[in-house]
């Protein structure tokens, strides 16, 4: 079951186009991976996917739905999620309030129906608590939950991203370089935990990255971003080996 | 800690509700001193409220003049009774913000911050030229809030010219209304979605949050407050104008919640009485009040941000340093 | 109501001195906002402080009127970058609120102290310049004539500036990309003492110029940041172009309804025209801003 599909999708800024008729689809289960050197245009993909741009051209389709002209949060409301580059957390809360906030889809009263405390209200309150420090062991982040997001070392902030994240019962996950900046060893921590998602919780990914050794590792499907145009999609080995991408790679750093 | 702040709270009320009215129950002068402190806590306190969306409000003496026109008018020309036209003045505000706060809260941060300026300031004037609010001269003999008996039992007594201790009683009431209803969001789920808003509302939006409708929402929440103050202060002072109200006391009372201390519950609530006492105080020197005011906010902006509440958390040290006093006074204050 | 033909370049004159003097004003706003994301409510007190320096110098002890404004200009451009190297600095990257509750301080204050020093009541200042010109068989005022002329040419001065002079061309790199103008080289606290010098002796030199057509008291300033304010958000915030479309726009409105309406409705029609573009367009003629 085609999960995402992305047609024809444009964005221009000006005179700029930093996206340009990129199609691809996006299938359940699936690991997806979108490579390409900087300034590809992935991370404009990604807001176009989850609604921050809207696009010049194009559709976006989620779960057989057009949801091109949706904003943002109705989107995650759907179960399209992305966590961000730089690390996005809400710095001034503990670990713990971050998932715990992150749990807003997840409840059933909104709005001032939360200020009235009826037993169901506190029913459902423990049954978010109970949720939000499972989230938090299954990401190893349970020791510091006390601790201030803005005062964890880097691995555990995008850990922390990705708990926020699951809180939402997302079934896409947009990933926005997980592993840049990590070592071998965290490399590996999130790589593994990233199948986990998948694995356990049936979530279809897509991972925007790097490390192409990640990528490699990781994603059933690439395709490859240039200029904003999609110059090459396959399986891994495919891609990695295409003239093109590897003249995209090897001509930015020349020219840089 | 905890046992100091809830002592603290403890003593408050008492010498709110008790203490103070016993000790100044005829003197009109110091009662009115609490009363205008009162209003404008709970206006510094809504300004807290849209603070933790992220968002800075100056207009808020729009809903307050909002709700005491409703007020005025409703009293006066549908015969609506105050306790019921006081609620009323607080929806309609809260409907009234939520019309503007459409288009208004399309807009973020800076803009909207002097957007409300703006509308604050086109109210004010716009209030001067339409007669059916009474234009420049305004509305008055507007009725107080009329006594409620139970059979012989009085549950409200009479609001006269004369005796404001029922008005005291009012408007300590709306107060710590106020306060429970404002602890109790920022307690609660919502203040914590609200929290997340001013932290980093692009992730709020990714997990599902609707920024804009919250900020709404928070808008509607602060101006029912407001609108009720607006209603109260029609029905104590029986008559206003547009000149009543202005622009540049709503830019006070941001600046009172600021001294304070806007990230504390108690921050507004002191700033607003703290100002307001010292002003009677420096009565004899009032000339010099603006400048001193202003010399306080910049001194307070530049090396206090967090505002005077924030020098709370100065007190445990307070607290180890008369811990280690010897001597007959360190073992007094210790016992306590 | 009088002949509209005859009424009609009245409306114009006037609608083009206060257009230009709303302009220079909201330029200097304009300016500091995009640069330094500084809001200055003080802005038009530092006006009012023109204007009061005016009244002492040029009015009290009959010094050349020259050398009033240029004595003006010295002062409140030294006020501008003492203010930001010791006050504003300070508060750089703490966000929106700071700032702004500076300025609101710095206003208050300002207020105060002419308060006391000054007084209460409004004061007149003699003109400089006496007398009628006829264009046309219209006769105007010579002095608004000056300030429009004087006012226009100082805007364009500022364009120019902006577009030709380097430190000009710097404050533009600054206001587009704050972190590709640092790799540049760009000193950000030179340009930014710079900018706070030329935004508040600018506002200084509208009032010392306008001084004696128009009553100088402490309380002159607080109607007229409203005023800006609106120009500012109707051009859009930060837009400097736009400083100038709303300062035109709004000097006109007010000239047209000053002479057709009374006073009073004045105010009236300059929302109506916030209202109208605010729907068309929220974020101002040529603004910027991101919407949600």
């Amino acid at each position: 079951m085609t999960i995402l599909e992305v047609k024809d999708l444009t964005k221009r800024f000006g005179g700029l186009v930093a996206v340009n008729e990129v199609d691809f689809v996006v299938e359940k289960g699936m690991i997806l991976g979108i490579i390409g050197p900087n300034g590809a245009g992935k991370t404009t993909l990604y807001n176009l996917v989850t609604g921050v741009f809207r696009p010049t051209k194009g559709k976006v389709i989620f779960k057989g739905e057009n949801v091109t002209h949706l904003s943002t949060h109705r989107r995650a409301a759907k179960g399209l999620v992305r966590t961000f580059q730089t690390t996005s957390l809400f710095h001034e809360m503990t670990v713990l309030q971050n998932v715990l906030v992150a749990h807003y889809l997840f409840r059933n009263s909104k709005g001032l129906g939360q200020l009235i405390a009826t037993p169901s209200f506190h029913k459902e309150d423990a049954k978010v608590k109970k949720r939000a420090v499972e989230i938090l062991d299954y990401l190893g982040l349970s020791a510091v939950k006390n601790e201030l997001a803005k005062s964890l070392p880097h691995g555990h902030q995008r850990a922390l991203g990705i708990a926020l994240a699951l809180a939402t019962e997302p079934t896409l996950l947009l990933l926005d370089e997980p592993v840049t900046g990590m070592n071998e060893v965290e490399t590996a921590t999130m790589m593994s935990l990233i199948k986990r998602l998948r694995d356990d919780m049936g979530i279809t990914i897509v991972v925007v990255e790097h490390n192409m050794r990640a990528v490699m590792g990781l994603s059933e499907y690439i395709i490859a971003l240039n200029f904003g145009t999609k110059i090459a999609e396959g399986a891994p080995d495919t891609v990695v080996k295409n003239r093109d991408v590897i003249e995209a790679y090897l001509g930015v750093e020349q020219g840089a | 800690m905890k046992n100091f702040r809830l002592l603290a709270i403890i003593v408050l009320l008492v010498l709110f509700v008790l203490v103070i009215p016993i000790l100044f129950r005829n003197d009109n002068y110091i009662l009115h001193v609490f009363i205008m402190a009162s209003e404008i806590s709970i206006v510094a306190l809504t300004v807290r409220l849209m603070y933790i969306t992220g968002e800075f409000t100056f207009g808020q003496v729009a809903f307050v003049m909002f709700g005491a026109y409703s007020s005025a008018l409703l009293a006066t020309k549908a015969g609506v009774p105050f306790w019921v036209a006081l609620p009323m003045a607080g929806i309609l505000s809260a409907l009234f913000a939520l019309v503007i706060g459409f288009p208004v809260l399309r807009l973020k941060g800076t803009y909207f911050a002097i957007l409300t300026l703006i509308i604050a300031e086109v109210m004010c004037q716009a209030a001067r030229v339409w007669d059916f609010v009474g234009g420049d001269t305004g509305l008055e003999n507007l009725p107080r809030p009329d006594a409620i008996h139970i059979g012989t039992f009085t549950l409200i007594p009479e609001f006269t010219a004369i005796d404001k201790l029922p008005y005291y009683y009012l408007i300590a009431f709306l107060l710590i209304l106020t306060i429970v209803v404002f602890r109790r969001i920022d307690r609660s789920p919502l203040g914590a979605t609200f929290r997340a808003i001013q932290q980093n509302d692009t992730l709020a939006a990714s997990i599902g949050i609707n920024v804009r409708w919250h900020r709404i929402l928070v808008f509607s929440i602060s101006a029912f407050f407001c609108g009720l103050v607006g209603s109260f202060y029609a029905h104590y002072m029986t008559v206003f104008y547009p000149r009543s109200f202005s622009v540049w006391d709503s830019i006070t009372y941001v600046l009172y919640a600021f001294l304070g201390g806007i990230g504390y519950l108690g921050g507004p609530i002191l700033g607003s009485f703290g100002m307001i006492w010292l002003w009677e105080f420096m009565h004899p020197i009032q000339k010099f009040q603006p400048m001193i005011f202003a010399g306080a906010i910049v001194m307070v902006i530049l090396f206090l941000p967090g505002g005077l509440f924030s020098l709370e958390k100065f007190l445990p040290s307070v607290a180890a340093q008369i811990g280690k006093m010897s001597g007959p006074l360190g073992k007094k204050l210790r016992r306590n | 109501m009088e002949n509209l033909a005859e009424i009609w370049p009245q409306i114009v004159m006037n609608g083009l001195v206060l257009g230009a003097v709303y302009t220079l004003l909201a330029l200097g706003l304009a300016l500091i906002f995009s640069i330094m994301r500084v809001v200055n409510i003080a802005h038009a007190d530092l006006y009012m402080l023109g204007g009061v320096l005016t009244y002492f110098l040029f009015g009290q002890w009959h010094l050349n009127y020259f050398l009033t404004l240029i004595i003006v200009v010295a002062c409140l451009a030294v006020a501008g970058a003492v203010s930001e190297r010791f006050l504003f600095r300070r508060l750089r990257g703490t966000g929106l609120a700071g700032p702004l509750i500076l300025s609101l301080g710095l206003s208050f204050f300002i207020r105060g102290a002419t308060l006391v020093s000054f007084g209460e009541r409004e004061r007149g200042i003699p003109s400089p310049v006496t007398g009628v010109i006829s264009i046309g068989g219209v006769s105007f005022g010579t002095e608004r004539l000056v300030v429009m002329i004087v006012s226009l040419v100082l805007i364009v001065g500022l364009f120019y500036f902006i577009a030709k002079v380097k430190s000009g061309q710097a404050m533009r790199a600054l206001a587009q990309d704050a972190e590709a103008a640092y790799l540049q080289g760009i000193d950000i606290n030179q340009i930014s003492m710079l900018a706070f010098a030329i935004s508040i002796a600018l506002a200084g030199l509208a009032g010392a110029l306008l001084a004696p057509i128009f009553v100088v008291g402490y309380a002159i300033g607080a109607p007229l940041i409203l005023k800006l304010f609106i120009i500012v958000v109707l051009g859009g915030l930060g837009s400097l172009p736009g400083a100038v479309a709303g300062g035109f726009l709004i000097g006109f409105v007010e000239a047209a309804s000053f002479t057709l309406f009374s006073g009073k409705l004045s105010y009236l029609a300059i929302f109506a025209v916030m209202l109208i573009v605010f729907l068309i367009r929220p974020q101002g003629l040529m603004g910027k801003a991101e919407l949600q």
